[in-house]
């Protein structure tokens, strides 16, 4: 495999990692996954609630938060979202149950960088945690077509800060997503594989991966402005 | 003075009698039927050469004649009788016909006692008077009747002809039937002979017929028209006016003054009764149909009144305003039919706008309604997929369960970890598939959509595990079938793509997805080691036992081709039209 440096590529360290997870067994299965791609033991904190998470990330510093949805105290996508607010610095991972689609999406919007299906097997966890220690973030075709989908509806507040003057947002997803992204996700949509696609492509592996990555990115700042604009719409912001 | 006889020529020389104009005879002489003669004298002037003469009436035909001379004869001075007691008529005189001096004016009268038989007032004047005076009167007697024949004859035939097209607005036909009668009735102001009768009396009990039966007709016209129905008082009326008729012809000629006398008033006062019980319901009632009429059937009560009184001579006159009112209820009718006319549009243009509506409304309903039942079928369909896919569940899923069971108890001991491990995880691979296959709520069903998840996660299994892995996908982007043939021929895909991963050391592996025509082509080939396609009773055997018991499910063909270096497995499916 190769692991030549990208330009824009942005490694996350996977150590020192904070799990918030309430399932024992998840739990220890991702002590395991984690300390299989070279993480200590003992940099792996452990916690079941968003309090303790909070606790935790207010008195230690973190490199990355393995974050579960379903928390005994609250979502893990508010904890997410208070993640970005506080301590932008520390990137969530969501980990996910079955079918959870649009609850992925809502993380991704409030600024997840990847996410794990806690029914895949520990293989190809490993895989996606790997990949997103390189930068990369990965994705799976259901997302993918649950992405393009809300683009292609996109709706009007999306685009309308645009066009404020002085407003000046990061820009809309629609016109923010690059031609190469939308085709990534196209071909993701289609069950490609990274390894097809880069071919297709011509580019590194790596590359489509920091590609979806960055798509990601645009998704949360996306729904930033949004929200925003909505605040300023509503006279709640000035 | 009397007459001698109905051919008197001249008058008598005695017996003459003063009387005062008008006269009617009857009183005098009661029952006299026969000739009268009447002498008026006066003293005209020198100086004034002309003179206009106006003779109101003469009951019932009559000669004038002055200084000898006469000036008027009526056709037929015998019975038949000329009825010309209902006709003016006025003289220029002039010299030499007009003396200067004593002047007569002889008027022979042929009248039946029982007619108001006698002479109408005598008006001697100007010429211009006399003139005016006649035209006033013809226009009385004359043409004001003229005309009411004429507008009556319109109006019945008018509103026959409405009640011919809507029989069931039956007021409409009694007052067409009244309106005729009393235009027979009316025929009396200005018939000049009694024809077809041969004397005055049939005339007159058909005349008095008449109008019993016009009052008979009248009363269900007011009951008709109110919309009431009183069969009770009906049948009462009709064998009074039965009788009535009855009475009158066969009344003895004797008689006949008062059985005349006496229906007359039966059908006057009938019809008073009439004019002031409608006119009154209508003052009570608000909502009564007859407020319109109202006004025209009080005024039509009081002439009534008056013409029944000039009848029996209370009031002394012989113009009778019953014709003259009549043809203002006429009008009254008519104009009444206008406004409901006008009305009945505007409610059928109303009723238009309303329809319109309601078609609108209604179709909205059916549209509603369709699309209702559209999503219950949609919902039907899917339920009934849903059935299919929970019989799947149990006949793929449950039956890999009860062979996992059956093998556990088995050899519960002989079982090593990672077999155990490979059993669960096919179980969760098919959950998988299962899932898969269902398809979103968002109705993806599309093969190509389907097939996604597993191209992606197996091409991630088979990379990682150093396998290079290719699709080629083509036509199936569009191609929908039913949920549980999907799902097999995802579990065949995944079959066959875990043979691949487990047993053929592989480096290599094509799959292929193609619709070609009415064909759905299924092929997974590796380069792999290869096995005996025959051997089917190893462990390994197991997997391709899976794969042709799918395929007879599909009603499909299998293919199996496999030598060291190339294995290929390919499944034709032909696909509904």
């Amino acid at each position: 495999m190769s692991v030549l440096p990208v330009e824009d590529a942005d490694p996350v360290s996977l150590s020192p990692a904070l799990i918030v997870e309430d399932d024992p067994q998840m739990q220890q299965r991702l002590r395991h996954v984690l300390s299989t791609l070279g993480c200590d033991d003992a940099h792996i904190a452990v916690t079941d609630s968003v309090a303790g998470a909070q606790q935790l990330l207010g008195t230690h510093r973190y490199s990355v938060a393995l974050v579960d949805i379903g928390l005994p105290d609250g979502s893990g996508v508010e904890l997410i979202g208070w993640l970005q607010a506080h301590h932008p610095g520390v990137p969530a991972v969501v980990i996910s149950a079955w079918r959870t689609e649009e609850v992925i999406f809502a993380a991704l919007r409030a600024g997840a960088i990847g996410y794990l299906l806690k029914e895949r097997d520990d293989l190809e966890l490993a895989m996606a945690l790997r990949s997103i220690e390189q930068g990369g973030a990965p994705i799976d075709p259901t997302i993918a077509r649950r992405i393009l989908a809300w683009v292609a509806a996109a709706p009007a507040p999306a685009t309308a800060p645009a066009e404020a003057p002085g407003d000046a947002p990061e820009g809309a997803l629609l016109s923010a997503l690059t031609p190469r992204e939308r085709k990534i996700l196209e071909l993701v949509s289609q069950g490609l594989s990274n390894r097809e696609m880069a071919e297709m492509l011509s580019i590194s592996r790596l590359t489509v991966e920091c590609h979806t990555k960055n798509i990601y990115r645009k998704l949360a700042v996306n729904s930033r402005t949004e929200a925003v604009f909505q605040a300023r719409r509503h006279g709640l912001l000035r | 003075m009397r007459g001698a006889g109905w051919h008197d020529t001249a008058p008598p020389a005695e017996g003459w009698t003063p009387v005062t104009l008008p006269d009617s005879w009857a009183g005098r002489w009661p029952g006299f039927d026969g000739v009268v003669w009447y002498r008026l004298t006066w003293t005209q002037p020198d100086e004034v050469r002309e003179a206009g003469l106006l003779l109101h009436y003469l009951n019932m035909a009559g000669e004038v004649s002055l200084n000898g001379t006469p000036i008027s004869r009526d056709a037929s001075l015998v019975e038949p009788l000329t009825r010309a007691w209902n006709t003016p008529r006025h003289w220029l005189l002039a010299p030499p016909l007009l003396r200067a001096g004593t002047n007569t004016l002889l008027v022979r009268v042929s009248g039946l006692s029982a007619y108001q038989a006698g002479l109408g007032p005598v008006e001697l004047g100007t010429p211009a008077a006399a003139q005016a005076g006649f035209d006033r009167q013809r226009l009385l007697r004359r043409d004001l009747q003229v005309l009411g024949l004429a507008v009556s004859a319109a109006v019945s035939a008018f509103f026959a002809a409405w009640w011919w097209l809507r029989r069931r607005e039956t007021a409409y036909g009694w007052f067409a039937a009244m309106s005729v009668l009393w235009l027979l009735f009316a025929c009396n102001q200005i018939a000049t002979s009694p024809w077809p009768f041969a004397s005055n009396h049939g005339w007159q009990a058909l005349n008095t017929s008449l109008l019993l039966v016009f009052s008979l007709s009248y009363m269900v016209f007011a009951l008709r028209y109110a919309g009431r129905r009183m069969p009770r008082l009906e049948g009462a009326a009709l064998l009074v006016a039965a009788a009535g008729v009855a009475d009158l012809w066969a009344a003895p000629l004797a008689d006949l003054v008062a059985h005349r006398a006496l229906w007359t008033l039966v059908g006057g006062l009938t019809i008073i009764v009439v004019n002031s019980v409608a006119t009154v319901h209508a003052w009570r009632h608000r909502g009564s149909p007859m407020r319109a009429l109202a006004p025209f059937m009080a005024l039509s009560a009081i002439t009534g009144a008056h013409d029944l009184l000039v009848f029996t001579q209370v009031i002394d006159s012989n113009i009778y305003y019953t014709n003259m009112s009549s043809y203002v209820l006429l009008l009254g009718m008519a104009l009444t039919q206008a406004a409901r006319f006008a009305q009945s549009l505007r409610r059928i243009e109303n009723f238009n706008t309303e329809l319109i509506e309601e078609v609108n409304a209604a179709k909205a309903e059916l549209a509603a309604t369709l699309a209702q039942q559209h999503a219950l079928a949609l919902a039907h369909a899917r339920i009934g997929e849903r059935v299919n896919l929970v019989s799947d569940l149990h006949d793929g899923l449950g039956g890999m369960l009860v062979g996992s069971i059956a093998t556990l108890e088995r050899a519960p001991g002989n079982l090593s970890a990672p077999e155990l491990l490979a059993m669960l995880k096919r179980l969760r691979d098919d959950l998988r598939l299962i899932i898969d296959a269902t398809g979103r709520d968002d109705g993806a069903r599309a093969l190509g959509e389907l097939l996604a998840p597993l191209r992606h996660r197996s091409a991630q299994l088979l990379d990682a595990n150093g396998i290079d892995c290719r699709w080629k996908v083509a036509n199936i982007d569009t191609l929908e079938l039913p949920p549980s043939q999907s799902l097999d021929l995802m579990r065949f895909l995944q079959e066959a793509l875990t043979n691949v991963l487990k047993h053929s050391a592989s480096r290599r592996v094509d799959v292929s997805v193609v619709r070609a025509g009415a064909e759905l082509r299924l092929s997974v080939r590796d380069d792999g080691r290869g096995f005996a396609v025959e051997n089917t009773s190893q462990a390994d055997g197991a997997g391709l036992r899976n794969l042709r018991a799918r395929a007879r499910r599909l009603g499909a063909e299998l293919q199996l081709q496999s030598r060291p270096g190339e294995t290929q497995v390919t499944l034709r499916m032909p696909l509904a039209a």
